[in-house]
């Protein structure tokens, strides 16, 4: 009998403890807040690296080699050359004839197209006017980039000197090398 | 509807559990915020304000880009900087010849409406300096 009372006697404290226990929950919604300001921060100010890179060799080499540049064999005397005007408005001229704008202009091009060596084929020297933007430029070469029978040059314009322009090319790697992505 | 074994409805617990609270409802939310958190945290980067905007080119992608060396930047107007330095041109082929042309990789973030007639002659003053190696920044064209 005294020791079912003695068993009797010991459950309320045992009770008290697990009620104890039960109440000694955290609040959530201060984590909650933190975390949505850390979200929202990150969200706003990170950036996704989406750039690529347009090579560009601005003289006779590919860009990968870092030594001294060896230089390309030079232009043949009697090498066909063409002239590739971009007006700023899209429209694209060759040897001083409208031959279309960025969309079309490749058809026309195809039929000078050098089928031989490389060093034989046509010189192909793009004169952007100076108000051409760096898109039309690049999409103009990208589209180039499909017809491989060409060696592609891009004429400068003297600086400070308007409508005077170099006779030579300041940028001669061949067709694919000189922008290259 | 109670369940007529069970009126109380004492049942419907395990032993040692206790009832749900609104805690345990925002419970997959804390852990979906904290998926995203740390994929933000992860995969993105930060870079630091520039001068101006530029808005880069679009191209398709391409090779690596260069992880170090100078950025010039050409703003559509035609603005230059180099290091968070508005400059003229003549500034910023002189700083890149000092900082030794050989085998100096330069970036050049130049904006897509940027024109020809100012990016070209930079260009051809950066070769006229020996300065070979040259990145056009674009954006990778989707």
């Amino acid at each position: 009998m005294a020791h079912r009372d003695a068993k009797t006697m010991r459950r309320p404290a045992a009770f008290a403890l697990e009620g104890r226990r039960r109440r000694s929950v955290l609040s959530m919604a201060p984590l909650i807040d933190f975390t949505f300001i850390l979200l929202i921060f990150f969200m706003v100010v990170t950036q996704f690296d989406r750039f690529t890179p347009v090579d560009i060799s601005v003289r006779k080499t590919p860009l990968k080699a870092m030594t001294p540049p060896p230089a390309l064999p030079a232009i043949a005397r009697g090498t066909k050359k063409l002239r590739l005007t971009i007006h700023a408005d899209g429209v694209i001229l060759l040897d001083d004839e409208e031959i279309g704008t960025l969309e079309s202009f490749t058809g026309v091009l195809a039929h000078h197209q050098g089928h031989g060596d490389k060093d034989d084929a046509p010189l192909l020297m793009v004169d952007p006017d100076d108000d051409v933007s760096v898109q039309l430029l690049i999409d103009v070469m990208n589209a180039l980039k499909v017809l491989p029978g060409f060696r592609v040059q891009i004429v400068m314009h003297e600086t400070g000197q308007a409508g005077e322009r170099t006779q030579e090319p300041h940028l001669e790697p061949p067709a694919g090398q000189e922008i290259r992505q | 509807m109670s369940n007529p074994f069970d009126p109380a409805g004492a049942g419907d617990l395990l032993p040692g559990q206790r009832e749900p609270d609104q805690n345990d409802r925002l419970i997959p939310m804390i852990n979906i915020v904290f998926l995203l958190l740390t994929f933000f945290m992860i995969a993105g980067t930060f870079r630091a304000a520039e001068l101006f905007d530029v808005e880069p080119p679009e191209a398709p992608a391409g090779s690596a880009l260069a992880d170090d060396g100078p950025v010039v930047l050409i703003g559509r107007d035609g603005d230059m900087a180099l290091a968070d330095e508005r400059l003229a041109m003549d500034a910023v082929v002189t700083r890149l010849k000092n900082m030794g042309a050989q085998n100096l990789q330069v970036r050049l973030k130049a904006d897509r409406a940027a024109r020809t007639g100012t990016v070209l002659p930079l260009l051809k003053r950066l070769s006229d300096a020996g300065i070979t190696h040259v990145q056009l920044i674009a954006v990778r064209r989707k």
